[in-house]
């Protein structure tokens, strides 16, 4: 969906399924899993960006679900800091703390992370959302959505009304939405994406999967992922090359 | 960490795991220790040497 996403980086698209041989031109495959309640994904994800934008190449991204907390409530009642001290036992003040660390190295990245505002909630329905997303070709307006209302604007992200207003306004079909989430339609393309992630072992995120050969796990500096997508380029370039040597004609 | 890919980058990155994001305490000594050029692990170890919650 080039263009779609105004934060999109030059050469990302939504993924799209790989040829078996993939030449050193076509675009890199890349399978991310994480969450909407994670504060490093969406930083790990402006860090990616970034990387992509000095990329000399294409780039196809597909998000995969990830639930951190899975039997969080849908409507916590109280704000990040109640949630974290009574889940970790941590004194309000030592948390505030923490979180405004966070807000800190967010803000790095150009992301004014709110979370005085932010609800805490269950995300097991945005998961569905990205999955009706992505077989729009939206998912990665979605994510990008998803992400920003839950860490900038305080939106509500676990209430079928409240996604299905996000969805609305990157253009996808608001009754369509409301019915795929009330139906739990993609609750199974979610938990196929947590079995893939258990069967490879991925324990936290964001986890970036290369090509299905390289990993990256966490919010890893631009650098790193730039490296990556470089060195999945020149490993296809020397397979390409590899077959003409020793090769009468 | 996951065993079907060959990883790359930084082990210490930081990331989510569980229901534990943020690393109490040792977020900023990281983000410090990284930020100064110091290794993200040694700042991690020197945080756990001094007995603060992770």
């Amino acid at each position: 969906m080039p263009g779609a996403w105004p934060d999109l980086a030059p050469g990302v698209t939504d993924s799209t399924p790989a040829s078996t041989v993939p030449s050193p031109r076509d675009p890199v495959v890349v399978d991310v899993w994480s969450d909407i309640a994670c504060p490093w994904c969406f930083i790990g994800k402006r860090k990616f960006e970034a990387a992509v934008e000095r990329f000399e190449g294409a780039v196809t991204v597909e998000y995969h679900s990830f639930e951190l907390s899975p039997d969080t409530p849908v409507d916590f009642e109280g704000d990040e800091i109640d949630f974290l001290s009574k889940h970790k036992g941590m004194p309000a003040d030592q948390v505030q703390g923490m979180l405004d660390n966070v807000a800190g190295i967010a803000a790095e990245v150009g992301l004014a992370y709110d979370f005085d505002a932010l609800k805490h909630t269950n995300t097991v329905k945005a998961h569905q959302l990205l999955h009706f997303a992505k077989a729009r070709g939206r998912q990665l307006d979605m994510k990008e959505r998803l992400l920003s209302a839950y860490f900038e604007e305080g939106r509500h992200v676990g209430r079928v009304e409240d996604l299905a207003d996000l969805a609305a306004e990157i253009g996808l079909d608001r009754d369509e939405v409301v019915a795929a989430l009330e139906s739990d339609a993609h609750l199974a393309d979610v938990r196929d994406d947590q079995r893939q992630a258990q069967a490879y072992g991925i324990s936290g995120v964001p986890f970036f999967v290369l090509e299905g050969k390289y990993g990256i796990s966490g919010a890893q500096a631009s650098e790193t992922f730039l490296g990556a997508l470089q060195q999945v380029v020149a490993e296809r370039s020397a397979a390409a090359a590899a077959p003409a040597v020793g090769v009468d004609r | 960490m996951s065993a079907a890919f060959t990883m790359l980058g930084d082990a210490d990155a930081l990331a989510c795991e569980g229901d534990s994001c943020l690393l109490p305490a040792v977020v900023a000594d990281v983000h410090a220790a990284t930020a100064s050029g110091q290794a993200p692990a040694r700042a991690v170890v020197e945080a756990l040497d001094e007995g603060r919650q992770i």
